[in-house]
């Protein structure tokens, strides 16, 4: 296991946390040296802080996953300050878990630590596997599409990417209807690409999807923009509701991914 | 004829008559009480029926089958919308002592109130994550299938007469502020401050038909599941089970329990006497 803490006291406690006959740990304190040592060896976990004498963890994180032929253990990020929800969202890409250190994250830690070196899995990072996994998977019906995700659940978000990038598709996120208004408009501008459909998630804070929707076709331009909304809703009348707002289907959650591009193939505007 | 006999008649046309009705409301609104406990909806459909001047449980489909006006009003029998600020205030207590310092350690917090009323269980949650400091990283998704009570919640108003109980309660939760930090009153109403609600989607939503929304560090849901019989107790605690991050929280009500529940091995007991659980990682 490798643990990157700038700071010898935080080091030494992770260490006594951690380690015991089964677990070796590698402590250091900068990121150069934490990029050294995972070309050297291959570790189960990383436990990593976010500020660091040389570079920003967010900075450690990407060059992490670019080094080629290197493998990428699953990272935890631990860390003494609060993250803003764009943060914590970057930081998702990468790191399974974000613990903010507080008297009770020791345990935390511990925990996740533990649930990581138990797991048998693929070492290569997530954007890796999908990079691998685009070069088989392209379709020519999603090459280059943008879809607009308006989601605000991370594990969704996630799951939406996961399957629609390695086929092409460019994503956009907004955790919200304002801010798919924001991104919609900032697409129409000089300087936007054309967005071609939209996932429209409906239960979210400050504007909901039905809501968001129907701001959408009152606009000239965005009236033939397809919308496919995303339902924990079942009955009749509530999918009624998404299509009375003005969307051109739905799909109910948790998310049938097969079915989902379908809808998507048949919506993209050819 | 013999009144005993009489009743008895009655009582037994009652049970044929019960199942069409709750059959009626599902299809003509899409409401799914079929699942609910039938000691407690037969006695709130007796309110209902003397409230709509109606003879028999016939009489009162006929009723909303035809007076579509008249459903709302039934709504507001079926779902019990009772609720308090503060309720239990050591519930609320424990959730400070006992989840707080573990939520503390997620960059962000999302919480889910399932049946959440006319808003009081939100708020309270609110105002206990705004003492703790959490608030400010929190999303309270509050979720209920009585659009009456979903609007009240939403604004945020109660009477004058309940603050001084609201109070109490909130004291006795382990209060680090005065409630008075977070309403204004007027005339004779409280009102429950905005930033308070800006942290809050209130949504409808039914544990009886809809699925999972949200992944979330702590659900709860209380004075819910007792009006449900056992298969949709299981259906809504298999969607908090699948809601919830690993580690993550439920609340139940002080009358709700687990023990009998096919998910019961997904959780662990964390407090027994105020029914907060927690998940399991191998669930
Ligand atoms: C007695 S209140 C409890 C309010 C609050 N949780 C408390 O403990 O103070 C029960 C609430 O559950 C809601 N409810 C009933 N069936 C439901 C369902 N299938 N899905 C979601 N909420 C439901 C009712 O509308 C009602 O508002």
């Amino acid at each position: 296991m490798l643990v990157v803490e700038d700071d010898a006291r935080q080091r030494d406690s992770i260490r006594a946390l951690l380690g015991n006959d089964d677990v070796q740990i590698t402590a250091v304190e900068s990121g150069a040296e934490a990029l050294a040592q995972l070309r050297t060896a291959t570790f189960d976990c990383v436990v990593m802080d976010l500020t660091l004498p040389d570079m920003t963890g967010d900075a450690l994180l990407e060059q992490m996953a670019e080094q080629e032929d290197v493998s990428f253990p699953p990272v935890i990020v631990y860390t003494g300050r609060s993250l803003t929800r764009d943060e914590e969202q970057r930081l998702g890409r990468f790191s399974r878990s974000i613990i903010i250190k507080d008297a009770r994250s020791p345990e935390r830690l511990l925990d996740e630590v533990t649930l990581f070196l138990h797991q048998v899995e693929s070492t290569l990072p997530v954007e890796r596997q999908r990079m691998l996994k685009a070069a088989r998977d392209r379709e020519t019906a999603l090459e280059g599409r943008r879809i607009l995700v308006v989601e605000d659940d991370a594990r969704n978000i996630f799951a939406l990417s996961s399957v629609l990038e390695p086929k092409g598709a460019k994503l956009e996120i907004a955790r919200n209807g304002l801010e798919a208004l924001a991104a919609l408009e900032r697409s129409a501008g000089p300087s936007g690409q054309a967005i071609d459909l939209v996932l429209m998630d409906i239960m979210m804070p400050e504007m909901d999807g039905l809501t968001a929707t129907r701001e959408i076709r009152r606009r000239a331009d965005w009236k033939k923009l397809p919308i496919i909304a995303l339902t924990a809703k079942a009955m009749k009348d509530d999918q009624e509701k998404c299509l009375s707002a003005g969307a051109n289907d739905y799909i109910a959650k948790p998310l049938d991914v097969e079915k989902l591009l379908s809808l998507i193939r048949v919506w993209m505007p050819k | 004829m013999d009144a005993e006999v009489d009743a008895t008649r009655q009582a037994a046309s009652a049970d044929i008559e019960l199942p069409l009705l709750l059959d009626a409301l599902y299809l003509k609104y899409h409401y799914d009480f079929r699942g609910y406990a039938l000691a407690s909806l037969r006695r709130r459909l007796r309110s209902a029926m003397t409230r709509f001047g109606c003879r028999t449980l016939s009489q009162l489909q006929d009723r909303v089958l035809h007076e579509p006006a008249s459903f709302p009003a039934l709504l507001d029998f079926l779902t019990v919308p009772v609720s308090d600020l503060f309720r239990d205030p050591s519930y609320f207590k424990a959730i400070r002592e006992r989840v707080v310092p573990l939520l503390r350690t997620y960059p962000s917090l999302k919480i889910w109130v399932a049946g959440c009323s006319t808003g009081e269980e939100a708020y309270s949650l609110a105002i206990l994550l705004r003492e703790e400091g959490l608030l400010s990283r929190t999303l309270i998704y509050a979720t209920d299938i009585n659009p009456q009570t979903l609007q009240k919640a939403e604004a945020g108003v109660y009477d004058i007469d309940r603050v001084a109980g609201f109070t109490e309660n909130h004291r006795r939760s382990g209060a680090r502020s005065s409630l008075s930090d977070f309403y204004t009153a007027k005339y004779q109403r409280a009102v429950f401050d905005k930033s308070l609600r800006r942290h809050i989607v209130f949504s409808d939503h039914s544990l009886a038909t809809d699925s999972v929304f949200a992944e979330v560090q702590f659900v709860s849901c209380r004075n819910v599941l007792i009006y449900f019989r056992r298969e949709l107790q299981d259906r809504a605690l298999g969607l908090f089970k699948d809601s919830l991050c690993r580690r993550g929280f439920l609340g139940l009500g002080a009358r709700e329990s687990l023990r009998f529940s096919t998910h019961a091995a997904a959780f662990t007991e964390m407090v027994r006497d105020d029914r907060l659980y927690q998940r399991r990682d191998d669930a």
